[in-house]
């Protein structure tokens, strides 16, 4: 590294072979105008502003696709580039509209900012402006096409980093346009970097679309809270309200990108049905009432049911992306008061195997080393849309030259190709997977750097233990790394923490075992304790959660959002503030403890849930909570448990047998996977949360049943019947049928990977 | 002087585009016979080529031997030979003839190249209004096929070469090579940034030689009678004949292969002097995007690179187009301006923004609305554009403007002064 030598402006600077004259200048804080370079994108050399003068060149260079020489001498600012910068600038403002007052861009505007220094007071030019026609692109992204300067930042990102070519440059000179081509949406779920990577106004944030100025919002560093990829956010807020959320870069974690999810997930933070006032429930009567009075109710009830049914008829859920502040506190003071039933697996189906589980499930390696991994295996994950930034590592290693498999319940269209995709029967993973153990193809034999990675659709298979062995048996057998990709943004905290029945925080088992999530959903408890859990959308079988609601005396939700079923089960609702409002720390899949600050204050008398638990325990009369003063005290003691990622080995077998007959799938949707998404709104009318809805069923299922798309169809599972429209989906193995998780209409259904009764309307 | 000694060299004989008339009457084939037979040494072929001074014909005049030798040949993996029809240079028709009436010579030149640089496959890619040319492309590469010079173990050799014609949709910029390749692989046709040169990157990213199909079909001749002869046909450093496509105010315009180094005044005379005998003005040299050249300096000059280059123009693809006294030299820049605005790929902001400006602009001034600082302008944003983007089709939509006003000041003046 740095063996080469050269010049800018005067100043001698080491750099590497390789390297673009832009590169070296960006790291050593020289400023060169530019448009359509970006460094997480190829180069394409066209906007020309980056022109440099390099010594014995006979004419200006662009820098960004100049690769340094040994004793090169650049010159940013000499008049042979500052005149070639201006011409330029000059081009680019001649069709440009001079809209800054009305456009969203203004003040925020490479080309707004660039022409400060580089260009006219009175442009020379006269003639008539370039004007364009919009295009409605969708929910997400407003289009201002006139304003386009086609630095094709856009298509390159289309190409290279989404996947998908949803954008590129049509016609040729003047009347050149980026555009859909055909009229349609851009669907990609990493859509919305495009509003960031436009240096202009063309490409902006719809829903956010007039709502402030850039000088009149303070950013906040933020982190994620819907996967477990942790992206590094910045939350723009003006006046206590949250007004949109942009990527803050972190090469390690998310580069400089985010998924629509993390972008636009925040406009559910002002919905209608937002608690921000703790709530009881008076003889069937929801009154708003003061912190103390909630309090006090909150403790009666909840000692009623301890008095009268004894400690285990108490079962406490958690979200899955809660703080480790959040986590140590709810167990501390479940733990209190000797209550053992609590878990933050809300969507898991088979325990069989948690003894055997690692200090907390990872993902063996770091996003950056995925890159370099040249196979990757993975199984039941559907991980474009459960974490999209992670699915863009995978991407990026296949577009390496990695060979992709996969065992998946469905033929996802994960873009890139694999090189053996099973899809079994029934959804019956096991089989998949024996399959490729027993015939390793070639490509995963030879393989120097595999990866296996087990996401959320075999964690919440009913034989997940199984195919852990079977994975750790083809892992041992190619010499890969075997990695856990989970759900929620900090299931590693909960497991840290002790946020689940059989272990205290630090892995410490625990003296009294409590209850699974699914074995206290089955056997009725008489109270439960929610935090930001809607267990009939959460569960892993929302018929039964929404049931096992309904029939116990007493429920404590500590959440952020009520839903319609909560007003009917729950006695009280205390106001927990959601992520933006709260301080804290979130571990990611590969391990990052992450720290983060309040953005704003909590809303109304909306309070960080650990606060809330804490003078809960107060209330109660546990002497040592007196230690947890502040935010700190609750991390220090939370953070010896913290411990670097450790090793698993995974032998056991599940109980569980394989699922035979008509199955249902189920995953929980990008846009339906915590209360937060399922609320916002932007995110609600994208075609990714429509296409999700209905019965899908290959042709062949649908031909036996004598149906077409649109068509209506009953399906029953628990006892509940539910009428629902056909949609023919031929990524769909034989024998199942894909009703997704996290939707109100679905949710008297049971489980996934269960038996399910379908027939004709 | 010796007319068409090169690649016009099946013309004096009957059905001239023939394989029979290609190989018996003209002795072609002859040469890659050999090569099959006798498996020279390609660095060999190479030094013959380089020492003939062969230029490339396409337009930007280089020595073809050394590009050649760029190539890394000793690389596995597919390698290609594309032969540049596009020929989409305004003034220039010299390669629809070949193709016309030659096309073997130029099948024999790439299979030749393909030897040499160790290509399987090549590729001709034809504009996209030579439908005519491309058919008759399409007949010689399927007779060659037939007659075993072409495909797979040609002639018991073991030496491969598929021949494939490929025509284009009809876009300017398709002839810069570059973008010929990224048409050729069913993109849209943006030059690419250089380096890497298509020898190390080229078409499918692999190690590509491009040249004019002129340039191809010199070779077979080169390597049948000499680099020495082809360089002493020519100059010293402009080899062999050059194909003139000699178009404008003349009594019979075409193509005519002369010499490198014919003066200016006989290729005129070839072309039956200036029509109805009136006065030259002006002469576009090499094609419509070179600088214009005034008669008096034109009668002085002799065709070859070195002696339109002092002239203060380029030689070009050989298009010579020629004004008589009559001409309306504020017209003509406004419809070369407007060429470029039309053919303007769009990429890099100077020419998709700069074209248009220019174009308009020339325009008003033609249609007498233009002002003194107009002119100005003119030459400043030609300037702008010159040497600062991609491809060179900024330098050839800013060449005509300044080297108009530069020699025809008076006629733009005479427009703006109210």
């Amino acid at each position: 590294m740095n063996d080469t030598t050269i010049t800018i402006d005067g100043k001698e600077v080491a750099a590497e072979q390789g390297e673009m004259v832009i590169e070296v200048a960006d790291r050593e804080n020289i400023r060169i105008p530019r448009f359509c370079y970006h460094k997480n994108l190829s180069i394409a050399a066209n906007c020309r502003m980056c022109l440099v003068e390099v010594e014995k060149a006979p004419k200006p260079l662009p820098a960004c696709a100049t690769p340094i020489t040994d004793g090169m001498v650049v010159k940013t600012r000499s008049p042979i580039a500052l005149q070639a910068q201006k011409a330029v600038m000059e081009f680019l403002l001649i069709n440009h509209p001079l809209d800054c007052p009305v456009c969203d861009q203004g003040g925020e505007c490479e080309l707004q900012d660039i022409s400060m220094g580089y260009g006219e007071d009175v442009s020379r030019y006269n003639q008539g402006k370039r004007s364009v026609a919009d295009q409605d692109v969708g929910p997400l992204i407003e289009t201002f096409m006139t304003r386009c300067i086609h630095c094709t930042r856009c298509v390159r990102f289309g190409d290279e980093i989404s996947g998908m070519r949803e954008l590129g440059l049509v016609n040729r000179g003047e009347k050149s346009q980026i555009t859909t081509y055909v009229e349609k949406n851009i669907e990609s779920e990493l859509s919305g970097n495009i509003i960031d990577i436009c240096p202009v106004g063309a490409l902006t944030n719809k829903p956010f679309r007039f709502k402030a100025r850039t000088w009149e919002m303070k950013q906040h560093a933020t982190i994620a809270p819907h996967d477990c990829v942790g992206s590094n956010l910045m939350m723009h807020e003006r006046r206590n309200e949250v007004m949109r959320v942009v990527p803050a870069e972190n090469e390690a974690i998310n580069e400089t990108w985010i998924a629509d999810r993390d972008r636009y997930s925040h406009f559910a933070l002002y919905t209608p049905d937002r608690v921000t006032q703790p709530m009881i429930k008076v003889n069937d009567t929801w009154q708003t009432v003061d912190w103390a009075t909630a309090l006090e109710h909150t403790v009666a009830g909840l000692q009623t049911v301890i008095h009268k049914h004894g400690e285990k008829a108490v079962g406490a859920l958690a979200s899955q992306s809660e703080t480790v502040e959040n986590y140590y506190m709810f167990q501390y003071f479940l733990r209190s008061l000797g209550i053992n039933n609590i878990d933050h697996r809300l969507q898991q189906q088979d325990f069989s195997d948690q003894s055997a589980f690692p200090a907390y499930p990872h993902m063996g390696t770091t996003f950056e080393k995925i890159e370099e991994s040249d196979a990757v295996v993975l199984i039941g994950s559907h991980t474009r849309k459960e974490q999209p930034m992670l699915w863009h590592r995978l991407h990026k290693a296949s577009q390496n030259g990695a060979k992709m498999f996969a065992v998946n319940p469905v033929d996802f269209n994960l873009i890139f190709a694999f090189e053996k995709n099973i899809v079994p029967e029934s959804g019956d993973l096991v089989a998949g997977l024996t399959q490729l153990l027993e015939h390793i193809p070639e490509g995963l034999q030879s393989a120097t750097k595999p990866v296996i990675l087990l996401g959320a659709l075999a964690m919440n298979h009913p034989q997940a233990a199984t195919l852990r062995s079977l994975a750790q048996k083809l892992a041992d057998k190619i010499g890969a790394t075997l990695g856990l990709v989970t759900s929620g943004s900090n299931s590693a905290g909960a497991w840290l923490t002790g946020v689940v029945p059989h272990r205290l925080p630090g892995k410490q088992a625990a003296s009294n075992e409590g209850q699974d999530a699914q074995a206290m959903l089955q056997d009725q408890k008489q109270a439960y304790v929610l935090l930001n859990v809607e267990p009939e959308f959460d569960c892993a079988n929302t018929g039964q959660a929404l049931q096992a609601m309904n029939n116990a005396e007493f429920v404590l939700a500590v959440n952020t959002f009520t839903t319609d079923d909560m007003l009917q089960y729950a006695n009280v609702i205390l106001p927990a503030a959601p992520f933006n409002e709260i301080s804290g720390h979130m571990i990611n899949a590969q391990g990052d403890c992450q720290q983060f600050n309040a953005a704003i204050p909590p809303k109304g008398e909306s309070r960080p849930a650990w606060k809330i638990f804490r003078i809960l325990a107060q209330l109660c009369q546990i002497d040592e909570i007196a230690k947890f003063m502040t935010i700190a005290d609750v991390f220090e003691a939370a953070q010896q448990h913290i411990a670097e990622p450790e090793a698993a080995k995974w032998t056991a077998d599940s109980k569980n047998t394989a699922p035979r007959g008509t199955i249902r799938i189920a995953e929980m949707p990008i846009y339906a996977i915590d209360p937060i998404v399922r609320r916002a709104k932007p995110l609600q009318e994208t075609h990714d949360a429509t296409k999700v809805q209905g019965a899908h069923i290959n042709k062949a299922t649908a031909s036996g049943l004598q149906v077409n798309t649109g068509d209506a169809v009953i399906v029953s599972q628990n006892d509940n019947e539910i009428t629902l429209s056909v949609v023919i989906n031929d990524c769909l193995a034989d024998n199942t049928v894909y009703i997704a998780q996290g939707l109100a209409e679905h949710k008297t259904l049971g489980a996934a990977y269960a038996p399910i009764e379908i027939k004709r309307a | 002087m010796k007319l068409n000694q090169v690649c016009f060299r099946s013309l004096e004989f009957d059905d001239p585009a023939s394989l029979k008339t290609y190989e018996e009457k003209v002795g072609g084939y002859k040469v890659w016979r050999k090569i099959l037979k006798e498996k020279p040494s390609p660095e060999d072929l190479i030094e013959e080529l380089k020492k003939s001074v062969l230029r490339g014909r396409g337009g930007a005049g280089f020595p073809t031997g050394l590009k050649w030798s760029f190539m890394p040949r000793h690389l596995d993996g597919p390698k290609y030979v594309v032969c540049n029809s596009d020929e989409s240079e305004p003034g220039t028709f010299k390669d629809r003839d070949i193709m016309r009436y030659n096309p073997h010579q130029m099948i024999e030149g790439m299979a030749i190249a393909s030897y040499i640089l160790g290509a399987t496959t090549g590729y001709n890619y034809t504009r996209g209004e030579y439908w005519e040319p491309f058919q008759a492309c399409e007949k010689a590469v399927a007779e060659a096929r037939a007659a075993g010079l072409l495909g797979s173990n040609i002639l018991g050799s073991g030496v491969d070469f598929e021949l494939h014609n490929m025509i284009g949709a009809g876009a300017y910029i398709c002839g810069e090579e570059t973008a010929l390749l990224e048409s050729l692989e069913g993109k849209k046709g943006f030059p690419r940034f250089k380096p890497p040169f298509p020898a190390n990157f080229g078409l499918y990213g692999r190690p590509t030689i491009i040249n004019n199909t002129e340039s191809f079909a010199s070779v077979p001749v080169i390597l049948e009678k000499g680099a020495d002869w082809f360089l002493n046909v020519g100059t010293e450093r402009s080899g062999g004949t050059k194909i003139f496509s000699v178009s404008g105010h003349v009594n019979k315009p075409g193509n005519y292969e002369v010499p490198m180094g014919t003066p200016f005044k006989d290729l005129l005379e070839l072309a039956g002097g200036m029509l109805d005998g009136r006065k030259l003005k002006a002469v576009i040299p090499g094609g419509s995007s070179v600088p214009v050249v005034p008669a008096d300096i034109m009668m002085e000059t002799n065709m070859d690179y070195e002696s339109i280059g002092k002239a203060g123009s380029m030689l070009g693809a050989g298009s010579v187009i020629v004004m008589d006294e009559t001409t309306d030299m504020v017209k003509i820049l406004a419809r070369i301006s407007e060429f470029y605005d039309e053919e303007s790929c769009g990429q890099c902001t100077p020419c998709r923004e700069g074209t248009g400006w220019l174009s308009r602009t020339v325009h008003k001034v033609l249609h007498g609305q233009g002002t003194p600082a107009d002119l100005d302008l003119l030459q400043d944003v030609s300037n702008n554009m010159m040497g600062r983007t991609i491809c060179a089709l900024a330098d050839a939509a800013a060449m005509p403007v300044l080297s108009f006003i530069k020699h025809f000041r008076s006629e733009f003046d005479a427009l703006v002064k109210k």
